[in-house]
């Protein structure tokens, strides 16, 4: 029973870290919470599904996942110029912009795909492993060792690349950022065009494995990837990595201590959300209440 | 003739208080433009239903509508906490009302005077009051914490209600997905074609007196410490104003609408309490509503209210949907309109953040201001057109010159 909560919160946290890492970049450098995070990653997941499926375009399942992550990325760019920037600093704005565009893309899917639940097609297929007597799927492991792998490359891409250490610098002060000659308005459709990528990924590695796709997920994902985003304090990518394993072990406690938890199993990272606010208004690693405000 | 002049003292009084209300109502309504066309718009709204009654449910929509969007721009609009979830509010204050009249019966008799009166007259007040302590209660939390965290924790706090509601372990008290059913109001109307119309007049009567209560609260002392927190929250704590207790105050207001809409669409519409009104949807119908109309004044989200489920009910089905039946996409019709309404809403944050009947108060306002007097009138307005014109076009010039500089100084002193 504790083997198996050990390792299934591990899986759990792992694949739900990924999605947290996108959003919580964007905001860390342009203060953009985006609510259509979620919905992003679902219509990454339907164009793969689109792309990859044989009676709509019937593409090698590796050239659709590319191809899927290039299209995104274009969309990502387009949608950050025409309706992000424009109200950039006005959070209510951006919120409900956001939140709007999470919405519009949704009633598309259903409009394109219909609202069922699709099956997908995996390009790898491999099979299970026994671990300490717990059987544990090989992409699941795939999944964590790649969600973790992202997370060190964008940690030195931060740390370590001209770009990354502009984005720090803007991250801190837009105006001394943009003294110091960094072309801001690029680096915003920059940190987009990553965060977008890396929520597509994060979406293949979270649906190929159950090979489901629905237009209902973008709301549970959000919830999950806010709930992370905000245990770990917003823009902090340590905090993010860490909220993601808090709030896959709540998960997974909870869901293996009594079999009639159901539907209020979901609710289980809101309350650890608002636990956490409660003590820390900011998050775990979130910055101090800032006096200007 | 003691009766004679009795009469006549109080015909005299009954024409002074006459004469006072019609100074009043011209102080207070007529010469205030903005009133003046509020007050035309709700002389507008009484008439409509001697018109014709095709579209009296799609009215009463529209004013519930608008108590929710009043309420959510009291919390967002003047105080500036984004709240996300005021379907919290709207489905919280509907299932309260409707456990109580699951628990004790729908009619109840009062023990001294004999008379059997309907319960919810007594459960909606129950409901509003609850709602005041749980405002409170889920506020002193949740306003520690600012602009996005708010708005994220607020997000959550209905699905949360949702989840707990559609639990299958509770789903003897709230019976799960088909819900609670509640009492309507009229229902011992049922069959009678005059109930749409008696419907609507109680939907706007609600809503005059929410907007009326609503506007009094932002325009008083009150209302000004909650413009005070949105423009600077730091600069009012240094004025020495609680923060918190505004705060408070603002949101158990806000809720309070807020269930009083949701108790309203219950009992009006519905007929039921169910897990459907804690949707997301109804966190982002006064969002829209509001932005609509223009956030920050109360005429902005009633115009929005009323201009969206105009545009929604009316001009979506009428003209859209025959269209798309016409090419055969009748089935997307429903998709298309949230996209439609999507976008508009996108194009208006950009392009609009004003609102519409922010500009056009705006405009209003700009009509009150005073002038000189011979701006004023049609009659003067004619004989003056000619220097009007010329005194314009001097306006126009006079950017191009620059301003002496002894009138500035003259100004000072």
């Amino acid at each position: 029973m504790i083997t198996e909560i050990i390792i299934r919160g591990i899986i759990q946290g792992g694949s739900l870290s990924l999605i947290a890492l996108g959003l919580t970049l964007l905001y860390g450098v342009s203060r953009v919470v985006n609510m259509s995070h979620g919905a992003l990653l679902m219509l990454s997941v339907y164009i793969y599904y689109a792309l990859s499926t044989p009676h709509i375009l019937g593409l090698d399942p590796w050239l659709a996942l590319i191809m899927a992550i290039l299209v995104m990325g274009v969309f990502g760019a387009i949608m950050y110029r025409l309706t992000i920037h424009p109200v950039l600093g006005d959070d209510v704005a951006i919120m409900v912009v956001t939140i709007t565009i999470g919405v519009a893309i949704q009633s598309l899917v259903v409009m394109f795909f219909g609202g069922e639940n699709m099956g997908l097609i995996s390009p790898i297929e491999l099979g299970y492993i026994e671990i300490l007597g717990v059987s544990v799927s090989w992409i699941s492991i795939i999944t964590l060792i790649v969600s973790l792998s992202l997370f060190a490359l964008v940690a030195l891409f931060i740390n370590w690349t001209k770009i990354g250490k502009a984005m720090q610098a803007l991250s801190q002060d837009r105006e001394a950022a943009m003294l110091m000659g960094i072309n801001t308005n690029r680096l915003y459709v920059l940190t987009m065009i990553l965060s977008v990528v890396l929520v597509s990924i994060a979406g293949f590695l979270y649906c190929i494995p159950v090979k489901l796709v629905y237009p209902g997920l973008w709301l549970s994902i959000i919830i999950s990837a806010f709930a992370i985003v905000i245990v770990g304090g917003l823009g902090s990518i340590k905090g993010s990595l860490i909220g993601s394993f808090i709030i896959g072990y709540a998960d997974t406690i909870v869901r293996n201590l009594h079999p009639a938890a159901g539907s209020v199993a979901s609710i289980v990272p809101l309350s650890v959300m608002v636990a956490v606010l409660l003590i820390r208004p900011k998050g775990l690693f979130g910055k101090r209440v800032e006096m200007e405000d | 003739m003691p009766i004679k002049e009795r009469l006549a003292d109080s015909a005299r009084m009954v024409r002074g208080y006459l004469v006072r209300a019609y100074s009043n109502f011209v102080a207070k309504v007529f010469d205030v433009p903005p009133r003046l066309a509020a007050f035309l718009c709700l002389l507008a709204l009484l008439a409509i239903p001697c018109s014709g009654d095709k579209y009296l449910p799609m009215l009463t929509y529209a004013c519930i509508n608008a108590i929710l969007a009043a309420s959510w721009d009291l919390l967002v609009g003047r105080t500036g906490q984004v709240s996300l979830g005021h379907a919290f509010f709207f489905g919280t204050g509907a299932y309260i009302s409707a456990l109580l009249i699951q628990f004790y019966g729908s009619s109840i008799t009062i023990p001294l005077l004999q008379i059997t009166i309907p319960f919810y007259l007594l459960t909606i007040p129950a409901s509003l009051a609850i709602i005041v302590v749980l405002a409170i209660l889920i506020g002193l939390p949740a306003l520690r914490v600012k602009g996005p965290y708010l708005g994220l924790l607020t997000l959550c706090i209905p699905l949360i209600m949702s989840n707990i509601v559609n639990w299958y372990v509770l789903s003897d008290i709230f019976h799960g997905l088909s819900g609670i059913r509640v009492p309507y109001f009229f229902s011992f109307l049922r069959g009678n074609p005059i109930r749409d119309t008696v419907e609507y007049y109680f939907a706007l009567t609600v809503l005059f007196f929410s907007a009326v209560i609503i506007y009094k609260v932002a325009t008083s002392k009150t209302g000004i410490v909650f413009v005070s927190i949105l423009d600077n929250e730091l600069a009012a704590k240094a004025c020495g104003i609680n923060v918190t207790r505004y705060k408070l105050l603002s949101f158990a207001i806000s809720g309070v609408f807020g269930a009083l809409s949701g108790c309203i669409y219950a009992h009006l519409i519905l007929g039921r309490a169910r897990p459907m009104l804690f949707e997301t949807t109804w966190s982002f119908l006064p969002i829209t509503m509001t932005f609509l109309g223009g956030l920050g004044t109360i005429y902005g989200p009633l115009a929005g209210a009323f201009i969206y489920t105009f545009l929604d009910q009316y001009v979506m089905p009428t003209y859209l949907e025959p269209v798309m039946g016409y090419w055969g996409l009748s089935r997307y019709f429903g998709m298309l309109r949230m996209i439609i309404f999507a976008l508009l809403l996108i194009v208006l944050i950009i392009k609009w953040p004003r609102g519409i009947a922010r500009t056009i108060v705006d405009k209003l306002d700009d009509l009150a201001k005073p002038r000189d007097i011979e701006e004023r009138g049609p009659r003067i307005w004619k004989k003056y057109k000619k220097e009007q014109k010329e005194g314009r076009f001097r306006k126009i010039f006079s950017k191009f010159k620059k301003k002496p500089k002894e009138k500035e100084s003259e100004v000072e002193t």
